[in-house]
């Protein structure tokens, strides 16, 4: 890593006191189907394609297809993605999934880092423990607010990072 | 993820449309000294063949709408728009 980064780190990011970032991400299914099937793609396992949908009100349906014995079959949860900083929570709004969270924590193992957690019908992506995060986790304490919301076929991540 | 990205970059970030980031920065000035320091031991080091594939981050010069900079109790103040 970069020295001058590495100090900045180093001193908690002090040197910055004062600096403010907002900003705001659509992100498009199109982009996040590309970005989960190349992550397969890199890592053949029994998860062999994604067909994600976003819908309105925070809704999600993560269409996966799963190799079961010698076929493959599609499963299509619904998920409800909301934030608390700096924590993003998936919660399974289809019921008839609500037993099937087996495909979650293949999913997890599969392709997703650790830092996520499932409990019950929820599933939790704890940024501060994403090992690719590790350097920076002490800057990630001043991320102060971290929205999701969507509107039919984008998800909208919001942020506001301030050091004082 | 390289790739992707390196695809964002040659279709003119068109998957990302609507992005925007607004940024206040104020960078002290030991800050400065030491990427000073830093450009100048590499300045004065004889050049590594660049074996880097990084993507090439040029384009997105594009999107800045905004970059000012200013001096304030000695600090450099950035303030950079960015959307696309």
């Amino acid at each position: 890593m970069n020295t001058v980064l590495q100090g900045l780190l180093s001193r908690n990011l002090a040197d910055l006191n004062g600096t403010y970032v907002t900003g705001s991400l659509p992100v498009p299914e199109k982009v996040l189907n590309d970005i989960a099937n190349a992550k397969i793609a890199e890592r053949p396992g029994r998860i062999k394609q994604f067909a994600i949908q976003v819908g309105a009100d925070n809704y999600v349906q993560l269409g996966i297809r799963v190799s079961v014995g010698p076929f493959t079959k599609w499963f299509r949860p619904e998920v409800i993605v909301t934030t608390e900083t700096p924590v993003i929570l998936f919660t399974i709004a289809s019921p008839e999934y609500a037993g099937l969270m087996w495909l979650a924590e293949l999913f997890a193992r599969e392709l997703l880092p650790s830092g996520v957690r499932i409990d019950g019908r929820q599933i939790t992506l704890d940024l501060r423990e994403v090992p690719q995060v590790a350097p920076y986790r002490r800057a990630l304490s001043y991320l102060k607010t971290l929205r999701v919301s969507t509107r039919p076929g984008t998800l909208m991540v919001g942020f506001e990072f301030r050091i004082d | 993820m390289k790739e992707w990205l390196q695809k964002q970059i040659d279709t003119g970030f068109n998957d990302l449309k609507g992005l925007s980031i607004s940024a206040h920065v104020p960078v002290q000035d030991q800050v400065i000294n030491e990427l000073l320091a830093q450009a100048l031991t590499g300045l004065s080091s004889p050049a590594a063949p660049s074996v880097s594939k990084a993507p090439d981050l040029r384009s997105l010069v594009q999107f800045v709408k905004k970059a000012e900079v200013h001096a304030k109790d000695g600090a450099l103040v950035i303030d950079v728009d960015i959307s696309v």
